[in-house]
């Protein structure tokens, strides 16, 4: 397992670690069952903040990419199709609302932003 | 939650300096880096904490324990678990590193002789018979390591310890502190000014200013939750200024601290803003101007 950590993102560090194993999980390069560096240990190797990893690892619990056992540590969970299209799509609303909001700040009607976008979907830009 | 020190209302007066009603928690199993200026109370803190300078009116907690200051000796009972490495040496100048080995060997019931091998070994300190007066201060702080980890304490404090070393041993330091909190039972409070380190490692921050706590926070609300606004003064006049906390002016530009970077990003758009690090909260602490309650945290 990779995970690589820039200091000079505009990414929160705990982001950085999230997005990194949710991608390593979808890709299916972990799996179900597989478990996950412990918190002490990765913030170790990482040369980060306990709580930084911690923060880390309870939003991908939240998200229901992993489950902790007390005193056993913390596996990849057992997701599912819908869960890997629901972060697709988060991912994808995600992207959306930066395009929406640069075209708002130059003014470009929602038609014109439309327009563009059927453009580059149909492959002719 | 547990705390490896808790301490309240610790007041000090001296001639022309003292604290005043110093309160913080150390938790257990987390690093906590201590910060402020030269003299502005860090090491009367950490000595007051150990009984180096006697205090009355604190109420201490250590592992949760209170402590009886009308006692002889009140820290006598958990010596043996805290290691402590202030920035200068602290050892007799005219005695051998072996000397103090056997000399800490009688004195800490935990006291592991191959562990303190192994960190000198680690160190690269290699000669046995050397005089401390010998040692390069640098060797000399890691000799302080070696003899505080070696028997096996729960807690560390450490006062500026790094501040000697060369770039390569503090990186060092830094993977040895954090293999020490790989035990969840295990503490540190941390004295320096290196506060880059502190972005890396610590879970809170401590800053006292003047002999008073300046603020304690956690470092990822710090640098995460908290921005700064940089705009022109025509613009600052007009700001709505309800979520600002400190303001510095310098010739040409306006900083402005907030610690709710949502609110400030979805409103200040138009603006310059950045994150922040401990050292500009700090100096907006300190230098800066402050609104609305006029408390950082």
């Amino acid at each position: 397992m990779n995970i690589i950590i820039s200091a000079n993102s505009s990414m929160p560090i705990y982001e950085q670690i999230t997005s990194q194993m949710k991608e390593m999980i979808i890709s299916n390069k972990l799996k179900a069952g597989d478990n996950l560096p412990s918190v002490r240990g990765l913030a170790k190797s990482l040369h980060i903040s306990i709580m930084t990893v911690q923060r880390a690892y309870d939003d991908l619990q939240k998200d229901c990419f992993v489950t902790t056992t007390a005193g056993k540590g913390t596996y990849v969970a057992n997701i599912n199709n819908n869960l890997k299209k629901e972060e697709n799509q988060k991912n994808l609303e995600n992207k959306v609302m930066e395009i929406v909001r640069i075209a708002k700040l130059n003014n470009i009607s929602i038609n014109e932003l439309n327009k563009l976008i059927s453009l580059i979907y149909e492959g002719e830009y | 939650m547990n705390n490896a020190i808790k301490v309240e209302n610790l007041c000090i007066k001296f001639e022309e300096f003292g604290l005043d009603n110093v309160s913080f928690k150390v938790p257990t199993g987390s690093i906590v880096g201590f910060v402020g200026k030269n003299g502005s109370g860090k090491t009367t803190t950490i000595k007051s904490i150990l009984q180096i300078i006697k205090s009355n009116s604190a109420s201490l907690e250590i592992f949760n324990n209170p402590i009886d200051f009308k006692c002889n000796d009140p820290l006598l009972p958990y010596l043996n678990d805290i290691g402590v490495v202030f920035d200068d040496n602290h050892f007799p100048s005219l005695m051998d590193i072996s000397t103090i080995k056997i000399m800490m060997s009688k004195i800490y019931k935990n006291w592991d002789n191959k562990l303190f091998d192994q960190l000198l070994k680690k160190f690269e300190i290699f000669y046995e018979n050397q005089l401390i007066e010998k040692l390069s201060k640098g060797n000399a702080c890691k000799l302080s390591m070696a003899v505080a980890l070696a028997h096996h304490p729960k807690l560390l404090i450490l006062d500026e310890p790094t501040s000697n070393l060369d770039p390569i041993a503090k990186v060092e330091m830094l993977d040895l502190f954090l293999d020490f909190v790989q035990d969840e039972s295990h503490s540190i409070l941390y004295s320096t000014h290196n506060t880059d380190e502190l972005e890396k490692i610590a879970d809170y921050i401590i800053m006292i200013d003047e002999g008073r706590v300046g603020f304690e926070v956690a470092k990822d609300e710090l640098i995460y939750d908290y921005a700064v606004i940089k705009c022109s003064f025509e613009q600052f006049k007009q700001m709505d200024k309800s979520n600002f906390v400190s303001v510095i002016k310098d010739d040409y530009s306006v900083k402005v601290l907030s610690k709710n970077k949502e609110y400030i990003v979805d409103n200040f758009s138009q603006y310059v803003i950045d994150t922040t690090n401990i050292a500009e909260v700090m100096q907006f602490y300190i230098k800066g101007e402050k609104l609305n309650d006029g408390i950082i945290i």
